[in-house]
Parts: C-alpha cells; structure tokens; sequence
C-alpha cells in the first residue's frame, strides 16, 4: 500500500479501517474524537475508540460491498458528543466513504463541530424552555377557564370605565342576560345602585389596593326582578389600567330567610314573655335566665324581692355580681359544667342581695343550646329561698352541740353515745350499759374533819369552798387525762384507765394524788385555812355503767371501788394510801414508804405503802 | 464469561428526562436543572446477566444513546436509531402531548429495527398522585398500543422517576435481558 497524505483541513481528522473495522491508518489528530484514545491504534478494532460504530457495521460494511448501484455510498453520524476531562463538551460529525480505489477499506472523517453544536444548544435550550412555558401557561388558563365556567358565584370583569369583558355563566344565568348581551354593556346596566358604582369609581382612581371592597347591592335581572347579590370587587393586576373583577353571589333568598327569622324570632320573644309573665311572675322560687356570657336578661319579681335589684340595674347585671364571694370559685365550677350540657339539681348557691345580705338558694340551674349550632344560648335558673331554712339548721345544730356537751358532762364520751342510740332506736332502755373493766386505779379523796369546818361556815360559804376545790381537781383530772366518776358529800372519786383504756393509769392517779396534795398546800396559802385530805388508790377490776333512766349517772362498782375507799378513810391526813396492787405498779418511778398492815372492813389485813412522790 | 455488546437508544419528546434517566443509571445521580441536549451523547454501562442464560454468566455493555429530543421543528435522525436492539422511548406524565407520542415514537424505531424492543418510560412519576398515574399507565396501554402489529416488540410501560430513582434500572434491566435473549 502506498503511504499516502491526505490534505485536510484543521478540525477535521481521518481515519483508514479495513474490511474487519481494524485501523489501518489514522491522521495525528485523531485520538482528540475518541471515547478512549489509547485503544485508537493501527490494528485494533476501530469500534473499541468509537463505540459510536457499534451497531453500525451492517451499514458499513453495505458500503464496502457496491453490490448494487442501490448501496448508498456514504454513512453519516452527526453532532456526536464527548466530555471532555475539564467536563466541556466537543461534538464531532463522523462521515464513512469507501476509500476509493482501494476498494476494502472504508475512510472516516471527523470533523470537530463543536462551536456549531454549542450555538444549537443555546437555541434549542431556549425554545424548549419557551416551549414548556406556553405549554404550562396554556395548561393554567384552561384550568382557570374551567374554574371561571364551573364557579357557582357570578364573576364580571370591567374595566375602569366599567365596561363588562367578561361574564362566566353563572353570570349570565343570574342576571338572564346572554354573553353577547352583556359584553360591552356597563356595569350600571345590573348595579343599578349609582351611588354604589360611583363609590368602586373612586375606589379605582385613588388606590392601587388590590382588594376595593365587599359590596351588598341590588341588581336587576332581564326579566326585571330584584336581587339582592354580594359582590366581592379586586382589581386585577398591578397596572395602571387594572380591569376589576366582580365576583357575586345571590343572597335574595338568604336576606328573605333572615328577615322571616327575625319576625319569628320576634313573634317567639312575645309569646315567651307572655309566658313568662303568666307563669313565673307570681311563682315564689326565684327564676332567672341568662345569656350564655352570664349577662341576666330575665328575672321574676320573687327574685327581685329577694335580692333587692331594680330593672335598670337587673339589665347590667351579671352571674357573677349576684355570686357571694365566698362562693365564686364554686360557682364558676357549676358555670363550665352547665355550658357543657349537665343539668344540675339540688345546687346550693349563696347570692348576694343589693344590701350586700348573703342569700342562701337551693335548687337547678340548666342550659338551653342554640339547635344548629350547638353552642350555649340561654342559661335558666330556678332557685328556692333557703336562707331562713339554713338558720333554723343551724339553729338546731347548735342545740344539739350544747346539749351533747352537757351530756358528755355526766357521761363520758363512749357511754353518752351508746346512750343516744339506744334513744334514737326508740326503745326503752331496759338493759343496763354495763362494762367490765379489767385493770384500772380508783381515787378517793376526802378533806379531813370537813364535819367541823362545815359547822363553823354558812352553807353557801361551805358551798362554794367546796366548789373550789372541786374545780381545782377537775382541772387536775382533765390535765392527766382521768375520768371523774363522781363527789359525795366532801369526797371526790376519780378512775384511770378506763373509758378508754390505758396502761399507766396507776401512774397517770399517782400524779393526779401529788397534784392534789399540791393544790390542797396552795389553796392552805392562798386562804391562811390549814385543811388536809385523805387520799386512798387501789387498781384492780371494775364494773362500770350508767343504772336507771332518769338523771343518769356512770358509776363503778366492785371490790377495788370498795377497797380504794377503805384506803382512803384508813389513811394519814396529808397523805396518799395506796394497796399493794397499786404499789407494785409504782415502784419503779414512785417513792413509797411501806406503811404496814392495816385492818380492812370484810377483808381483813392489808399490807399499805404511802406515796411520797417521783424518783 | 463473555461480553457483548448491544446499542440501545433513549427517544422521546424534549424535556422529558431521557438525559436524566440515562445519568441515574449510569452515575446514580439526578439534577432539577434542565439542559437540552443536542446531537448524541453515548454512555456505556455494562451490566452482569446471570439469570438469563442459566449454563453462563453474561456480560452486557450496554452502549446508551441519549439522543436529542424530537421537537415541533426537528425530528431524530434515523442514522441514530440504526443497528439499536433496543429503545427506552420516554414520556413525561405532567405533559400529556408527550405521551400521545409514545406511540408514534416507538413505531418511528420499529420501522428502523424492526427486530428490536422497546419500554415505554412514563417519567417524572413523583409529580403526579399514584390514582392518576395507574389510569394513565393503563391508558397508554389500551388505547396506544393497540394499533402495533407486533404488540409484543413493547415490552412494557413502566411508570419511572429519575429524581427518586423508580424503577430506572429496572427499564435498563429488563431491556437488557429482553435483547440478550434474542440474541
């Protein structure tokens, strides 16, 4: 093959392949077009660095074979890209001739296109981009059209002058005008109100706001009927010249509706006064009915004698200014659940009257809802004067608290109730209350040769001496928690350890018989009178009860109440005699002297100590 | 294990994401911005087919033709389309103008290979709800391919997105096994 060199231009290179598509020749610039330059060499297969040609080969090798005059004579590929490493792009066009006369070879050319495919880009990225733009405008003006047609409210664009352009067919069906006939017209030829149009007239000279206004107007239809339309009017666009759109809608029968409810209502209101009037004025309960806000709007004259309110003020007042203060937050509570639907019964309020007089009131308070709606309309109460009630509540209360004290006076506490439910059964009390108690400490104290300071005083002096002293003790025996059981004569007789049980009742008696002898040494000092008392204590069992029907009394009986009162008249003036039971109770805490054996009425000997006071 | 290689082309209207689909399959990357391409550019990809011929692994290059959109003023070339065994012919489902020509797209290929395949690629699928697009899935199938003699030379309609990647490979895939075995 004879080496040839052909003449080409700068952007264009070649490329000589043989019947197999293998390299056989290429120009120096070649490789600059391929997709992998270094599999562009003489003897490989042209279609590994222009993978372009795969796919091709039919075509190419048609070229080669002219086995009729039909074969084209040429292939062509145009505007082929390739990135390049810096990522711009190089487009080349590939042109394949037979490489005449050698007659198995086929000649590529590449030429570089580059500049020409970058200014088609530009054009072509443009008019698409144009493209889709009107297409998707397109799209939206169709689907605004269809709004515009589908649209129950009338829409009406003028312009400044008020010349109608358009009218979608809601309008035409309102008015009963056709397209044809309103296109063009003024607008003044449906709003016949000129005092209307003259206002949006102005609104469209002086303001560029986008919303004029909202209008109710009336207009006139082709047959001549009147309808009531809202219109909502905006200028379209910011231009100068802006077009302002009309959208309206029908409201004749609506206003209609309105003005009928209102006359029902009215009719409704008279009639429910009537009622009220008939029903409530002269009932005594106290009826009030309120707005859903608490704002009174109702009140019967038993109400208004009750709480002392005139009508002009009634008509300010509010749910709260007729609440008492102490009774507010509670109301406020009973308010919200009413709102919400609860009827409430039996409710105990506490107004407050004009002089400012609390008022108690009993009775429901309830709330009517508005049926479409649902939301509280009206709240109703009717309430009964329970004030005077409530004081004779009181009242009875009170009594009962006094009498209760006076009992528990005479009874302790556990007895006095076990008494009273044996009166509120109703049924004689034929059983005697009587309890054993096994472990308690007798007290009796007795003033030494009260027989002879008695004679030497008047009785109401002896009285009250005595009356004194006694006080004294009783305090002594509230302080260490002692029941006093009773006083005979000059004696005073007090138990521990029962009612209620307790187990330092021997001591909590020690301390009362200390305190006593105390409070005898001080009243001697206070008085300038030298008395003394006996003190005799004994623990051990007792029987405890209250005996007979009238004028109860609780006692104990048994030996230990026996011994106790031997102890004491056995004893030393000044001083305190206990038993031997009572002894080995107190000997841990107590100083106590072994008095010796001292002879007992139906018991013989008994072995006594003296307390003479705490360790 | 051998491989081959095999010519397939994207076709469609402009704009409609064939340059998209190609850059999601082959970079597995998406871009919103619109560049229209002009002329051809060739990607490769080659893609491993074990499951169609059962006794060998196979090899595909798949040489991707992303040819220049079909406009009112300029339609494809032929040469572009020649020696393809296979065509992704691309719609955008938010341009309906562009579905209704599918067909005539794929009967434009068919009519230069008429031994090759085609998938219909309804794309930009996430821009639209999932009701309308079955109905337009099922439209395409009923009302356009009825008037092929071949029905069979489209394979399939496909609903796909290159943004968030739906069934992209899948469309590459099962062009590329459909032509290996006819091969």
């Amino acid at each position: 093959m004879t080496q040839r060199q052909i003449l080409l231009p700068d952007h264009i290179d070649y490329l000589i392949v043989n019947h197999s598509l293998a390299i056989t020749e290429m120009s120096a610039g070649v490789k600059r077009f391929a997709d992998s330059d270094h599999e562009v060499k003489i003897g490989l297969d042209v279609r590994l660095g222009f993978p372009e040609l795969i796919g091709s080969e039919d075509s190419l090798l048609a070229l080669l074979s002219q086995s009729s005059n039909h074969s084209p004579d040429s292939f062509t590929l145009k505007g082929m890209a390739r990135t390049e490493q810096d990522g711009s792009q190089l487009y080349f066009d590939l042109f394949v001739r037979t490489d005449f006369p050698n007659i198995d070879n086929l000649l590529i050319f590449l030429a570089e296109v580059t500049d020409r495919m970058m200014l088609e880009q530009t054009l072509v990225q443009s008019s698409n981009e144009t493209q889709i733009l009107l297409t998707a405008l397109a799209n939206s003006r169709d689907y605004v059209d269809k709004i515009i047609t589908s649209m129950a409210d009338a829409l009406l664009v003028t312009d400044t002058s008020g010349a109608i352009k358009k009218v979608n067919p809601a309008a035409q069906n309102m008015f009963g005008y056709s397209e044809a006939e309103l296109i063009n017209q003024s607008i003044s030829f449906l709003i016949t109100d000129i005092e209307v149009l003259h206002q949006i007239g102005q609104c469209a000279v002086l303001t560029k706001a986008e919303l004029c206004r909202d209008l109710e107007v009336i207009c006139l239809t082709k047959a001549g009927k009147r309808l009531t339309v809202y219109f909502s009017c905006a200028f379209a666009g910011d231009a100068p010249e802006q077009d302002l759109i009309y959208i309206g809608r029908d409201i004749s029968d609506r206003k209609k509706a309105e003005v009928k409810l209102q006359e029902s209502e009215s009719l409704y209101r008279d009639l429910f006064e009537d009622a009220i009037e008939l029903m409530f004025e002269h009932a005594s309960d106290l009826i009030q009915w309120s707005r859903a806000d608490g704002r009174l709007v109702y009140v019967n004259r038993a109400w208004q004698e009750t709480l002392g309110y005139s009508d002009p003020e009634i008509a300010t007042l509010s749910w709260h200014d007729i609440i008492h203060p102490n009774c507010q937050q509670h109301f406020q509570q009973i308010f919200a659940s009413v709102l919400e639907g609860e009827k409430l019964d039996q409710i105990v309020v506490e107004l407050v009257s004009k002089s400012g007089e609390k008022v108690w009131v009993e009775g429901n308070i309830s709330c009517k809802f508005t049926p479409e709606t649902g939301q509280p309309a009206s709240v109703i109460a009717i309430f009964r004067d329970i004030t005077a009630r409530l004081i004779a509540e009181a009242e009875l209360r009170q009594q009962k608290a006094q009498s209760e004290r006076l009992l528990l006076n005479i009874l302790p506490e556990s007895i006095a109730a076990q008494l009273k439910q044996y009166n509120s059964n109703l049924q004689p009390n034929t059983e005697a209350i009587a309890e054993n108690f096994a472990d308690v400490s007798v007290l009796f104290a007795d003033i030494v040769g009260f027989t002879a300071i008695a004679a030497s005083l008047s009785p109401i002096a002896l009285v009250n001496l005595l009356n004194q002293i006694f006080s004294t003790f009783d305090r002594l025996t509230e302080k260490h928690g002692l029941e006093k059981i009773k006083t005979i004569g000059d004696a005073y007789m007090v138990v521990g350890g029962m009612p209620t049980l307790r187990d330092d009742h021997a001591e909590a008696i020690a301390d009362m018989a200390l305190d006593m002898q105390t409070a005898i040494a001080e009243f001697n000092h206070v008085t300038q009178m030298n008395l003394k008392i006996r003190i005799g204590i004994h623990s051990g069992s007792v029987v405890a009860g209250v005996i007979g029907i009238k004028k109860f009394i609780y006692d104990l009986w048994g030996d230990t109440v026996n011994i106790a009162s031997r102890l004491e008249s056995h004893g030393i003036p000044g001083q305190t005699q206990v038993s031997a039971a009572t002894y080995h109770k107190l000997q841990m805490l107590y100083q106590l002297q072994e008095r010796g054996m001292i002879q007992v009425k139906d018991r013989g000997e008994m072995l006594t100590y003296l307390l003479l006071g705490k360790k | 294990m051998s491989t081959i290689s095999k010519k397939i082309c994207l076709v469609g209207d402009f704009g409609v994401g064939k340059t998209s689909l190609i850059r999601r399959f082959v970079d597995r990357q998406f871009s919103d911005q619109y560049l229209s391409t002009v002329g051809v550019k060739i990607s490769r990809k080659t893609v491993e087919l074990g499951e169609v011929r059962q006794q060998e692994k196979l090899d595909l290059q798949m040489l991707i033709w992303d040819v220049e959109g079909s406009t009112k003023f300029k339609s494809i070339a032929p040469t572009y389309l020649q020696g393809a065994k296979g065509a992704i012919i691309v719609a955008d489902v938010t341009r309906l103008e562009t579905i209704d020509r599918i067909a005539e797209h794929i009967e434009f290929f068919l009519s230069i290979n008429p031994t090759g395949y085609a998938i219909a690629a309804l794309n930009k699928s996430d821009l639209i709800e999932a009701e309308k697009l079955a109905d337009l899935i099922q439209t395409v199938q009923t009302q356009q391919f009825q008037r092929f003699k071949d029905p069979q030379r489209v394979i399939a309609v496909c609903a796909t997105s290159a943004k968030i990647g739906t069934s992209v490979d899948q469309i590459f895939l099962s062009l590329a096994a459909k032509m290996v075995e006819l091969a």
